[in-house]
């Protein structure tokens, strides 16, 4: 199959790649970059454990090809915050028990991240509906909602 | 007594490696020059295989292997409990995810394309999928091929299991009753939905013949010794690591999925092997939740008191085994649910039919006999004009009371303080949002048997050591499905050995290091390993102090433990806990230890009865407050409040993200979840048309512990993964019918279901 130039940033990062056109921004980011935090659940834009940011806005990134990502900003959970620097949301996800079993969370803190960039001060209902693309079969999303509602409160010094 | 990490909202010891996106799951996995792996199959739920032909396959460039049952004959059947799993089906197919072939490839895109390359001839066969029909004499046999499943002495073809209780005299119970109550319930199929796929890699090392499987397991010694009995091999042939994380559970990730293929495929092709199913995939072939219908029939008297209880259950365990047959009889067990019945007689059948095999699933049998004892408790106190609160406290189990199963409950039995404390928190409910919307509110109060319990010799050992750097070493092999098992234990050791949290290491977890701690279900991890890890560590203490007596000269009580340092009162003496494990390490005497926990348990299977059936239970009682669109039959959860007895909680953040999640669960299963089986084929194999709960959909919830304390647990405690979700389903019909008057009687409560209900009662009241 014919390969085509990409190129992106990724967490600050230029890259550039040959790829298929076939090739999807999930496979680029965990097979090309090895930035394996972002997890596939359905590979159909249903469970939203693969949502990453792009150009700042939250996208699933199993319905995006690599190409269409041409020229974009990605962030990725592993461009949120470093181990000694970690994100508000990163810290309040800890804080408040809103991590069981994990999968979900990179695309979880993603969404809070996209919500919050864009609505500073979400009502409960709003960061309901603003998590309502990514499934956590663990957690029942209290302790989730609790702890973006931490944030957006300024607890985490925002 | 606890030295200060118990009963704290300890944060998980893994939190900080999820949120940075650290952890490798089985899907992270990967090794240089590994082939990838996908299974074709069968695209019929029942028939027989005339002919495969794999030549095209075998022929596509990229293709290194494509195998099916000619090619490895010598393969044995598997299954948790039966055997009567083929690995690759010989002569026919017997549901929709059955083995045809698998395709091992350079690239996962060419191993999809060769499978589709596979040419195969079936002959379809009758499909059964109701279990009625599965149970007539003249109806085909789904095993006929099949020995292994022959072996159960009650199998008369499709039935794979009968199994009674008898308590009391059922009968002279009906004759005491002045009201006699008939319903039957319904349960529906459920998928787990753990949101990390299937997936998983092996490799094979020719020269020592031995296999490394890399795959999550809710209970690794036990797959090992299932896979390595397929394999025709010893066990320690087979080493099982588990991931460092684990997407999900649920109860299955305690059957085979890719724990067979994926060594057998890494000796075959002497080349390590990846296989990674797509969601398709995962919701077509793994296990479900069982299917069950009960016939209740219940006797009570004037002032309330049940009489007599009489149970039928029919349970789907589908095309295989699995758990199966455990499951239903235990849901036949507990259909008394925590309610004094001296009286009580019962019988369960587990019935294979085409449909997806069935299995283990949060709260394994209990769950569905909750939702059938909790409805008809609630349709009792409403016909007789009881309070449904007020008719549960007159029957519930207090100390003293005896189980269906004839168990003596001698202590921690807080059913009634469930009951009272989460009514209080409850308080009353709300106005309606709109006209046409009705308000109701439900409550169920249920109980789990922590532990396998019925006699099967349950334990778990941990071990502890103290490095020579001062820090302590925990090796267990209880599985972290992201519960927080790992953090439970951690919490304990740094209790018992009066150091910090951060000073314990948790150790990889593999066979070839750990010793069995049994599965992470049937609620038991926090009563099996949280009691090894105590007395592992309370076994290393004594050894802490045994050597600092010989190397310092004094004992107890002069000497003490802080932060690490073995410390002589008194005296400017005292040295590092490492210091002092290179000294006994030098002596020969390292400081290590073990422990072990293995209480016995036991049943009678003529008629379910023993003294200790299970270990201790957790009680719990929901109330629920929903509100029904009469126009759309949309019902909406509106709050939930939870108190669970959990005897002692040694995290209670833990406990409450449990209790969360369970109401989640159980709010999917009352309301949506269903997966639609048309003649064996699943209609709805995806999370667009199979649905589970958003953040949307879930309410506020509030858990109020209950700790009844003096459980057999570490500290008192017992377990709430399973007994979370459980009254959840009932306690939301019950409050469908105090909204609107309309009793239901199958799982889930959808908007047709409900509305169809609705119309039928308006046109029952306008004749």
């Amino acid at each position: 199959m014919a390969k085509y130039p990409l190129e992106l940033t990724v967490n600050g990062q230029k890259h550039s790649f040959q790829v298929e056109a076939d090739l999807r921004l999930v496979d680029l980011l965990r097979e090309k970059l090895h930035l394996l935090g972002t997890k596939e659940g359905c590979g159909k834009g249903e469970c939203g454990s693969c949502t990453v940011l792009m150009d700042g806005k939250s996208v699933t990134s199993c319905l995006v090809l690599a190409l269409q990502a041409d020229g974009a900003e990605i962030v990725t959970v592993e461009g949120l915050g470093g181990e000694s620097a970690l994100h508000p949301l990163q810290q309040a996800f800890i804080d408040c028990g809103a991590v069981q079993c994990g999968y979900c969370t990179p695309g979880m803190l993603l969404s809070a991240k996209y919500l919050l960039d864009n609505n500073p001060r979400p009502s409960r209902e709003e960061i309901r509906r603003g998590l309502a693309g990514n499934i956590c079969r663990c957690t029942g999303y209290v302790k989730i909602i609790e702890a973006i509602e931490a944030v957006a409160e300024g607890r985490y010094g925002r | 007594m606890s030295q200060g990490y118990i009963g704290k909202r300890v944060k998980k010891v893994d939190a900080l490696d999820k949120v940075l996106g650290k952890p490798l799951y089985s899907v992270d996995l990967h090794q240089e020059g590994m082939l990838y792996l996908k299974v074709l199959r069968a695209p019929h739920p029942h028939a027989l295989i005339k002919r495969v032909d794999v030549s095209k396959a075998r022929a596509l460039p990229g293709v290194v292997k494509v195998i099916t049952e000619a090619d490895v004959p010598w393969l044995k059947t598997y299954g948790l409990i039966f055997k009567d799993q083929e690995v690759l089906v010989k002569e026919k197919s017997r549901y929709l995810g059955d083995r045809v072939a698998v395709v091992a490839a350079e690239d996962e895109k060419t191993a999809r394309q060769a499978i589709k390359l596979i040419e195969v001839d079936y002959e379809p066969l009758e499909i059964i999928t109701d279990p009625l029909r599965a149970m007539e004499p003249q109806a085909p046999k789904i095993h006929e091929t099949n020995q292994a499943a022959f072996e159960h002495p009650y199998n008369t073809g499709n039935v794979l299991a009968v199994d009674h209780l008898v308590k009391g005299d059922v009968e002279k119970g009906f004759a005491e009753a002045d009201h006699i109550f008939e319903n039957t319930f319904r349960t529906q199929h459920v998928d787990h939905v753990a949101l990390e796929p299937e997936a998983g890699m092996a490799e094979y090392d020719a020269e020592t013949d031995t296999y490394t499987l890399w795959a999550p397991c809710q209970w690794t010694h036990d797959i090992q010794t299932d896979v390595a009995k397929v394999l025709g091999i010893k066990v320690d042939q087979l080493k099982i690591v588990q991931p460092e994380a684990m997407g999900g559970a649920f109860g299955r990730r305690e059957d085979i999925s890719v724990h067979i293929i994926l060594p057998l495929m890494a000796k075959l092709t002497g080349r390590p092997v990846k296989w990674v199913m797509t969601r398709h995939e995962t919701m077509i072939m793994m296990t479900k939740r069982t299917p069950m219908t009960f016939k209740l029939k219940t006797g009570v008297k004037n002032d309330g008191s049940i009489t007599a209880w009489q149970s039928e259950v029919i349970g789907d365990t589908g095309a295989y085994a699995s758990t199966g047959a455990s499951i239903v009889h235990q849901a036949m067990y507990v259909s008394t649910g925590p309610y004094n019945v001296a009286n009580v007689k019962g019988v369960s059948y587990t019935v294979y039919t085409n449909n997806t095999y069935t299995g283990a699933m949060r709260g394994f049998g209990a769950t569905e006999a909750a939702f059938a004892y909790d409805r008809q408790m609630d349709c009792i106190a409403r016909d007789m004009g009881w309070d449904p609160a007020e008719f549960r406290l007159k029957n519930a189990y207090r100390v003293g009371s005896r189980t269906g199963n004839n168990q003596l409950l001698t202590t921690s039995v807080g059913t009634v303080d469930t009951i009272l404390t989460a009514r209080e928190h409850f308080g009353t409910k709300g106005t309606p949002s709109a006209p046409h919307k009705k308000r109701g509110v439900g409550l169920a109060t249920i109980m789990f048997g922590c532990g396998y319990g019925e006699g099967f010799p349950d334990h778990s050992i941990a071990q502890v050591q103290v490095t020579d750097e001062g820090r302590i070493l925990l090796r267990s092999a209880a599985a972290d499905v992201g519960q927080g098992v790992k953090t439970i234990m951690v919490q304990i050791a740094a209790d018992v050995l009066h150091l910090p949290p951060e000073l314990i290491d948790l150790a990889v977890n593999d066979t070839a290091t750990t010793k069995n701690a049994g599965s992470t279900s049937a609620t038991r991890q926090t009563i099996f390993s949280g009691n090894a890890v105590k007395l592992a560590a309370e076994n290393l203490l004594g050894k802490i102090y045994h050597r600092a007596y010989q190397e310092l000269g004094r004992a107890y009580p002069e000497l003490s433990l802080a932060e690490g340092d073995v410390i002589l009162h008194g005296t400017t003496k005292q040295m590092t806990l490492g210091e002092l494990a290179q000294i006994a390490r030098a002596k020969g005497e390292p400081l290590a230890a073990e422990g072990c926990y293995f209480p016995r348990t036991d049943i009678n299977y003529e008629n379910a009865q023993g003294e200790v059936v299970y270990l201790t239970f957790t009680f719990n009682t929901q109330y629920v407050e929903v509100e029904v669109d009469t126009e759309t039959g949309q019902v909406d959860v509106l709050r939930v409040v939870a108190a669970p007895d959990v005897g002692v909680a040694i995290n209670p953040a833990g406990v409450e993200g449990q209790s969360e999640g369970g109401v989640a669960m159980g709010m999917g299963m009352a309301l949506m979840e269903d997966q639609v089986f048309k003649e064996g084929i699943t209609l709805n194999p995806d999370l667009a048309t199979y649905l589970v709960p958003t953040a949307l959909d879930v309410p506020e919830i509030k858990t109020v512990i209950v700790e009844s304390g003096d459980s057999c647990g570490p500290y008192g405690a017992k377990g709430i993964g399973e007994p979370a979700m459980i009254p959840t389903a009932p306690a939301i019909l019950n409050a469908i019918e105090d909204a609107v008057g309309i009793r239901l009687y199958d799982l889930p409560a959808t908007p047709e279901k409900v509305l169809a209900a609705l119309k039928a009662k308006a046109a029952e009241g306008g004749k």
